[in-house]
């Protein structure tokens, strides 16, 4: 990193190695459209080479551009910004033509197909969270980030972390079917 | 919405939602998941349905996982080629004149401001003496790191090691790493933007050269977009002070202190800062600090774990006239 702060553009990419698949998946997953997590990736990238020097050690790196990405795609979300929609053969990111079904996910997961049916209404309710409990899962889960981490970047104290991935969990019980409301 | 969960008074919930987090295969699972099954808590099944949905998420974490192609990674960098280009790039002769004349004004507007407040350089030049010489006898923290506790301390940030305070101030004994782990020791009491204060410490040569020691004075109540560190910096044996934009203010100065310790002072006022370590002057200028966010101070450790050494920092001291 130290190196990139200044300006060097082959320390740049062994960044942009580590952390691209990390930054552009937690983007898909937020924003569920290939062609914003595009656009906006690109953006991440570029700020985190632009700005390399306004980073503080020894905070953590990904700590740093995890913070850019999700006040880029927040600021995305409000301004309600989109990109123009192009053909997705067009689009450059790799994987998301079969991580994005969920039965395609589910069926590697499992050849049991009752749990196959499991995963993949959960994995589809996802989308049907409120923001902010989708946001800690997405983080908590999906990018193994600890609390800590979570309430450096989110800017919410841990305790309403906990409890928004103790709720978010709980209404994807339901949302998937499994809660008592659904099933009555 | 979703009621509030008492979790702070709830350890099995405290437990749950670390479990939660961390997945199936965990330590923190298996401990959350054999209570649930095996006592029997309050809402079990409830909690049970909730670790079943949490057991398909590990499942399904595949899930719109990307990657950049070639594609996307090529126009990244041609962006970023194209915009180091950018600063390169000669100007049209238009925008030279555009600027020289902006210049003009600029310098007009400088030099009215100057004749009709002819005290501001001086006023500089009063608030550096007084920061170089005058008096700070009303102490706002205070530590002599002898084992005693500490008042108007605590430590922060330092996730990774602990501090050692029993025979001067030290970063714990840990295993090896081989990463930087820090350890932070800050100030609860802070001083105004518009006062002058000053932090005091007496720094002792570490005995581990890996070793980094930064004394530092903070802004509080941070806002992201700004720069928010004025630094004094120890590593491989030099001196530095960094500056909140991220600059040195100084090229590397050797500093030798000894056991007993060589003073490093940092004094600040509503704009300037002087900086002297082991009777050197190292920085005296603008600190470029917020004049409307609060300060604090304090004395952070940068280490590679292992043995601790002896202590490093014999006493701090902040104070305002």
């Amino acid at each position: 990193m130290r190196r990139t702060q200044n300006g060097d553009r082959q320390a740049f990419s062994l960044l942009y190695e580590r952390y691209n698949a990390p930054v552009l998946s937690y983007l898909y997953r937020m924003l569920g459209n290939a062609e914003d997590v595009e656009s906006i990736g690109q953006e991440v990238f570029l700020r985190a080479f632009r700005f390399a020097p306004t980073y503080k050690f020894p905070a953590k790196l990904s700590t740093w551009l995890f913070t850019i990405t999700r006040n880029l795609a927040i600021n995305h979300a409000r301004r309600r910004k989109r990109s123009p929609v192009r053909n997705v053969t067009e689009l450059n990111l790799e994987g998301h033509e079969t991580s994005g079904d969920p039965y395609g996910v589910a069926s590697r997961a499992t050849d049991q197909a009752e749990k196959q049916e499991e995963i993949a209404r959960v994995l589809t309710a996802l989308d049907e969270l409120p923001a902010d409990q989708k946001e800690v899962i997405m983080m908590g889960i999906f990018q193994d980030m600890s609390y800590a981490e979570m309430e450096q970047i989110t800017k919410t104290k841990a305790v309403t972390l906990r409890s928004r991935m103790f709720h978010g969990l709980k209404r994807l019980t339901k949302l998937s079917g499994g809660g008592e409301e659904e099933r009555g | 919405m979703s009621e509030p969960l008492d979790i702070e008074s709830d350890p099995f919930l405290m437990q749950l939602t670390d479990a939660l987090r961390a997945g199936p295969g965990s330590p923190e699972w298996h401990t959350a998941v054999t209570k649930l099954r095996k006592d029997g808590v309050q809402g079990s099944s409830e909690h049970a349905m909730i670790v079943a949905v949490r057991e398909h998420l590990e499942s399904g974490k595949e899930y719109r996982t990307v990657r950049a192609g070639p594609g996307f990674t090529r126009r990244l960098m041609d962006r970023i080629d194209e915009e180091a280009a950018s600063k390169h790039r000669s100007w049209p002769l238009a925008t030279i004149i555009a600027i020289v004349g902006g210049f003009v004004v600029v310098a007009l507007i400088a030099a009215l401001v100057y004749v009709i407040s002819p005290n501001s350089e001086a006023e500089r030049t009063a608030e550096l003496a007084g920061l170089r010489s005058g008096a700070f006898g009303q102490t706002v923290a205070q530590a002599s790191f002898d084992g005693g506790s500490l008042t108007n301390w605590q430590e922060s940030g330092g996730e990774q090691v602990k501090l050692d305070t029993a025979a001067g101030l030290r970063p714990a004994t840990t295993q090896p790493s081989k990463q930087y782990m820090n350890a932070v020791l800050s100030t609860t009491s802070t001083v105004r933007p518009n006062e002058r204060a000053v932090f005091e410490v007496l720094v002792a040569q570490p005995s581990d050269p890996t070793l980094i020691v930064q004394l530092f004075v903070e802004e509080k109540q941070l806002d992201a977009s700004r720069p928010e560190e004025l630094a004094w910096t120890l590593q491989n044996g030099e001196a530095q002070v960094a500056l909140p934009d991220g600059r040195f203010a100084n090229s590397g100065t050797k500093f030798s202190a000894g056991k007993e310790g060589s003073l490093v002072r940092i004094a600040v006022g509503p704009t300037m800062t002087v900086v002297t370590s082991g009777g050197r002057e190292l920085y005296a200028g603008s600190h470029f600090l917020s004049a409307t966010n609060l300060r604090a101070f304090g004395i952070r450790f940068l280490t590679k774990g292992g043995r601790a050494g002896d202590g490093v920092v014999l006493s701090a001291r902040v104070a305002k006239p």
